[in-house]
Parts: structure tokens; sequence; C-alpha cells
């Protein structure tokens, strides 16, 4: 890996200048996910009890799903427009323009370290027990990875020529959250559509994580999906990421004259 | 030749230039099928060379002459569409200093930033980092912020990281134009130590005295093709014709198009020359020297025209100065032919590379009857050790003190 310097420089350049200027700086890496874990709290244990009467520790089981939702959401809307925006690089220099995507991905990543920190914390407090399958935990961040950095590199190099997408991507992110089981339990949902939901990647991830780490009693895609159906979810991000390569591989070479 | 480091064999490079900008799906879509989507542009139509090891190379062309597009493609950031370029060894990869610079960020980290767009490893740029900043004079200011930085100190440390990547063949584009007089002194003194040290340099500019001094050959591209490879007093000669021929062709073609457009008769300028006091055609000016532009413009209908000249520096396109006979209230009479000289009586801009943009419009609407960009580049020589863009007139004066 000849320019594992280059990435390293431009995700720490891009994660500094992201609190540049604020007084709390890095902070706000842990900031935001206590504010937000403040009010998921307040509204689902004081005001709406959505399913929270037979979920324990509803609050961070809602947070530990927005925590990885918001990292696919962030990672995979920067690093659409990371090629456009380091336009100035591209058009001056020399070097495989997926250094760029993969750069504004770990920069994404590291923002989600910082925040699963805060909900490791709460867990503590809460006094989740932990279980030997934990550490498997990272495994899932990795998937989620695969999956981001795979539909970044479709998006940024669909749109260096359609700056339609980021309406679409927007859109689809939309749909996405709403079909996802992030701000309600997967019990609330119809059983025969269920399946339909675990297929995908994000749902399957989320459960998983949520399994592992706050509640066994979670249902997983492992629990609604037969074989070889089951794999489904498990595969898709790695189909992602190598549709994405192979796209964002074919088009880079022409990217510094389309900007 | 074994020692033959670049090898650029019939090299052409055609963009497709979308007629409306197509950013869209739905612009896209809509103009499915029919076929007014793109206009074909050949940048580079052929262009062949070899680059020796050692050697410093030249490369000098008018502009639109496809020398940055060609820089673009030994660069690896343009991709030929005909040819073959074989480079043998590691390029530098970059086309301009400070790519990347970011002003939000201390020098020292923009050096880390900067060396690693270079294709530097962080040790490696760890390692130089004293002899970086202190090449670039910036000891005291490692850790301020770059947006707090002059841009004789950008330009200073940029190059200083330039310098130092790892490459066996450097590409350099267009620095000396810009830093101090001193700081041009000490990159004079690296090309000559890189010239030494037996590296192969590339080296483009508009300089046409430093392309003098340093190249060992100069490849002059006219119009997307290589006119020729020279020794470098050669090269200057045949490009200061090539000027000349441009002039005459443009205005030729300016002609045309005033023809085809006969119906309207607009006014269009005939000749543009540049003049000493003598009357005689010039090239190069010293600094503080008489300069006069001539311009004829062409009025079949004899109707009232404006003209107006604007200098700009070539290498940055800086504008310097423009003025047109509107703002100063100089009534033209509008015969057939109106000739008109500007005359700077001293000429105050430093050395450079300069070029004219002349227009001539409508002194009541103001609108433009024709515009003629960046024509006639011309040398301003400057000898006196001052610096900046342009010499102020001023003088010094010691006051009475204790003695």
């Amino acid at each position: 890996m000849a320019y594992k310097d280059l990435v390293r420089e431009l995700a720490a350049t891009e994660f500094k200048l992201k609190y540049q200027g604020s007084v709390l700086g890095y902070l706000w890496s842990f900031a935001k996910p206590l504010m937000l874990f403040a009010v998921l709290y307040v509204v689902f244990t004081r005001f709406v009890r959505l399913g929270g009467g037979n979920i324990e520790h509803y609050s961070l089981y809602l947070l530990l799903g927005i925590v990885l939702w918001s990292y696919f959401t962030d990672s995979t809307s920067t690093a659409m427009s990371s090629i456009v925006d380091r336009g100035d690089l591209i058009r001056k220099v020399y070097f495989p323009r997926i250094v760029i995507v993969v750069a504004a991905s770990i920069s994404s990543l590291i923002t989600l370290l910082l925040n699963l920190v805060v909900v490791f914390l709460f867990m503590l407090v809460a006094r989740i027990p932990v279980h030997l399958s934990v550490p498997l935990f990272v495994l899932l961040v990795a998937e989620l990875y695969v999956m981001s950095l795979g539909c970044s590199l479709l998006l940024a190099a669909l749109y260096v020529k359609f700056r339609d997408f980021r309406h679409i991507w927007e859109v689809g992110l939309q749909i996405l959250f709403y079909a996802s089981p992030i701000i309600y339990p997967l019990g609330l949902v119809p059983h025969n559509f269920v399946p339909l939901l675990t297929l995908s990647p994000v749902t399957q991830i989320i459960q998983d994580a949520r399994w592992l780490l706050i509640s066994q009693k979670t249902v997983t895609a492992a629990d609604t999906l037969h074989l070889p159906w089951v794999f489904v979810p498990y595969l898709l991000p790695f189909l992602f990421l190598w549709l994405g390569y192979s796209y964002f591989n074919r088009t880079a070479a022409a990217f510094a004259e389309e900007l | 030749m074994e020692d033959v480091v670049v090898s650029v064999e019939d090299v052409g490079k055609v963009f497709q230039i979308p007629k409306e900008r197509s950013r869209s799906l739905k612009s896209m879509v809509l103009s499915r099928g029919r076929n007014r989507g793109y206009r074909r542009f050949e940048a580079i139509e052929k262009v062949d060379f070899e680059i020796r090891r050692g050697e410093f190379f030249g490369i000098i062309g008018q502009n639109g002459s496809g020398k940055s597009t060609l820089l673009k493609i030994l660069a690896g950031i343009y991709v030929p569409t005909r040819g073959k370029v074989k480079i043998d060894g590691h390029l530098s990869p970059f086309i301009e200093l400070g790519v990347g610079f970011n002003p939000e960020l201390t020098a020292r980290e923009n050096v880390f930033l900067n060396g690693a767009i270079l294709g530097m490893s962080r040790t490696e740029i760890a390692e130089q980092l004293d002899e970086i900043i202190r090449f670039a004079e910036l000891e005291q200011f490692v850790n301020q912020k770059l947006k707090n930085f002059s841009s004789g100190m950008l330009v200073r440390l940029a190059f200083s990281v330039a310098i130092r990547a790892r490459a066996d063949i450097l590409l350099i584009d267009e620095v000396l134009a810009v830093g101090d007089a001193n700081f041009q002194q000490k990159c004079y003194n690296v090309f000559r130590r890189l010239k030494a040290e037996g590296r192969t340099i590339i080296f483009v500019s508009h300089d046409l005295a430093s392309i003098k001094e340093f190249s060992d050959r100069v490849l002059l591209l006219n119009k997307g093709k290589t006119y020729g490879i020279f020794s470098a007093a050669e090269a200057i000669g045949k490009y200061s014709e090539l000027n000349q021929a441009r002039v005459t062709r443009e205005l030729e073609r300016l002609g045309n198009v005033g023809e085809r457009e006969h119906e309207l008769n607009r006014p269009h300028i005939k000749n543009v020359e540049l003049l000493n006091r003598a009357g005689d055609g010039i090239r190069a000016i010293s600094c503080g020297a008489p300069l006069r532009v001539r311009l004829t413009v062409a009025n079949p209908d004899e109707v009232p025209l404006a003209v107006g000249v604007a200098i700009y520096r070539t290498a940055d396109n800086l504008y310097c100065f423009g003025t047109n006979t509107i703002v100063e209230d100089v009534d033209l009479k509008p015969q057939r032919t109106v000739t008109v000289d500007i005359e700077y009586p001293r000429f105050p801009l430093q050395r450079g590379t300069y070029d004219l943009t002349l227009g001539v419009f409508d002194p009541t609407t103001g609108q433009a009857y024709e515009m003629m960009d960046h024509v006639l580049d011309f040398e301003a020589l400057q000898d006196n050790g001052t610096e900046g863009v342009t010499f102020i007139e001023h003088m010094w004066e010691q006051q009475a003190g204790e003695r």
C-alpha cells in the first residue's frame, strides 16, 4: 500500500477540519450522541411507549441503531461528493483516485468509533452483561464499512457525471431509513414483511449489533430467514463493494477531464 | 536509445466538450438519440519527443498550444486519446505547486499533507521537515496557519516541498514567475544543483530567460503539434516568429468574421503593433522605457467607437492594468480606419511575460463590437533589482539627524 500515508493524511485533515473553529472541537463527536441519547431517553421512556414495554434498555437499543445508521448516511453522503470536492487535487496531481474516497470513508469511520465509545459507556452505566460474543461486533462494523465503501465508490463516480445523485441518494436514504428498524422495533412490523426487511444488510447489521451488545431477545436475520436466504444480507455488502469498485475504476481515468 | 527516460510517440488528446454542460440525468435523457451533445476539441494532435536521462528539457508554446494538456498527460492526470507515453522511472505527478494546501492548517501540517499528495511517505517528510522549513525561510512560522501567510511565503513553502518529492524525473511548471528576487535566486541554485546531480527535469515556462539559461533542449509546441525541438536560443527565436505569425493569423480570422458578418459591417481590429518611441516594432521592453500599442480598427460604416487595452501577466493571468477611451473621455473620430496609439511613457511592470487583451466598443452602450483576448505576448525586462508587480515611482531621502 504505497498510498497509505496519503489516505492517512487526507482522512486526518478532513477529520481535523470538521470541527475547525468550534470551541468544543473533537468533543462534539462525543457530545452529539450524548445529546441524542438524552432526547431518546426522555421521549421513549416518558412520552411514547413504542414497543418500549417489552424491550430492555430501549433508548440504548435505539441509540445504537441511530449511531450505526448515521455512520452509513454520513459516510456515503460525504464520500459521494468527495471526488467533486477535491477537484483541485484531481486536476493537478496524479494518484489513484480511490484514495480520496477511502480517506473520506475513514474519516467518517473515526467519528463512528468515537460515537461507539459513548454507546459503550452507557452500556456500562446500564450494567448490560457483556457476552463472550461481543468481539464479533468488530466484524459487523467491518461489514458496515464494506457496504458504505461500496456505495460510496459507486455514488462518487456517478456524482461526477450526474449531480442528480445528491437528490436521488437523499430520497434513497429516506426510504431506507423508514424501511429499516432504526427508530421502531422489528416487532411492530407485520409478520409477513419481516423477512423482507431483514434481507437488507442495514437491518441485518443493526439487529445483529443489538443482539450482540444489548439484548439477545433481538430478532435477527438468522431468526427470520431460511437457508440459503440468510446469506443474502451478509453477502450484499461485498456485492456492492465489487460493483462500486469496478464502476469507479472504469470511470476514474476521466475524472480530471470531467471536473 | 538506452537512456531515454521519457518517450512520447504520436500522442493526441481529444476532449469531448458537452455543448450544454450536461450535469443532470434529465438533459442526458432528453438529448438521447440526438447528436448534438458534444463538440470535439483536439488539444493535442500529434506530439513526439524523447527525453534522455539527465536532460533539462524545456517546453514552450503559446497559450492554447497544448502545453498544459501535454503536461497533464506526462503527469498521468489525463489519459491520451492516441499514442504512447513511456516513462522509465518515477515522475513527479504534479503540475502545480502547493496542491492541496489548506489555509486552516499550520505550515507543518500542510507540509505533511502536501508531501503525501506528492507521493512522499510520512517518515520521509518527517526526516526532511526541518530542511524544508529552513529552505522556505519560515522557521518562525511553522505552527502558524497558512491563512496568515503572504503569497510569497506560500510559494516558498510549496517550492520547498516540491523539490523534495522523490522523483527521477521532475516536472516543473512556471514557478519562477513568482516569489521575490532573493528566493528566485535560491530556486535557480536548486535548478543548477539538480542539473549537476544529473536529474531529469521537464521545465515549462513563459519565462524565456530561465528557459534559455537552463534548458539543454526545448520543445516548441504550436497548435497542439510538435513544431520542433531546438537548442534554447533557437527555440526562443522560433517562438517569437510564431508569436508574430499568430497575431497576424488572429487578425485574419477576425477579419474573416468581419466579412462574414458583412451586413453588419461592425468595426473590427485590423492590426495591433507594439512600438518603441522610434516607431520600430518590438517584443521586449525594459522597465521604465516608453511603450506604445498601436491599434488599427476598420470601421466601414464610420460609426462612433471606443477602444480598450488591458495588460495581463501571462504566468498567473494577473490583471495588471486596463483602460479605455470611454472612462478617459477620449473621443475617436469615426473614420473608415481608426488608428489609435496608447503610450505608456515609462512602462512600469517588472520582469515577466505579459499579454494584451483588446476591445472595440460602442461608446454609448459600452457593448463590445469585438474582443481579442490574450493576444500579443511580450517580455518586460527589468534589471534594477526592485521587486513586486510594478515599479512605483519613488525617492529616498535622509532627514537631518543627530551627528
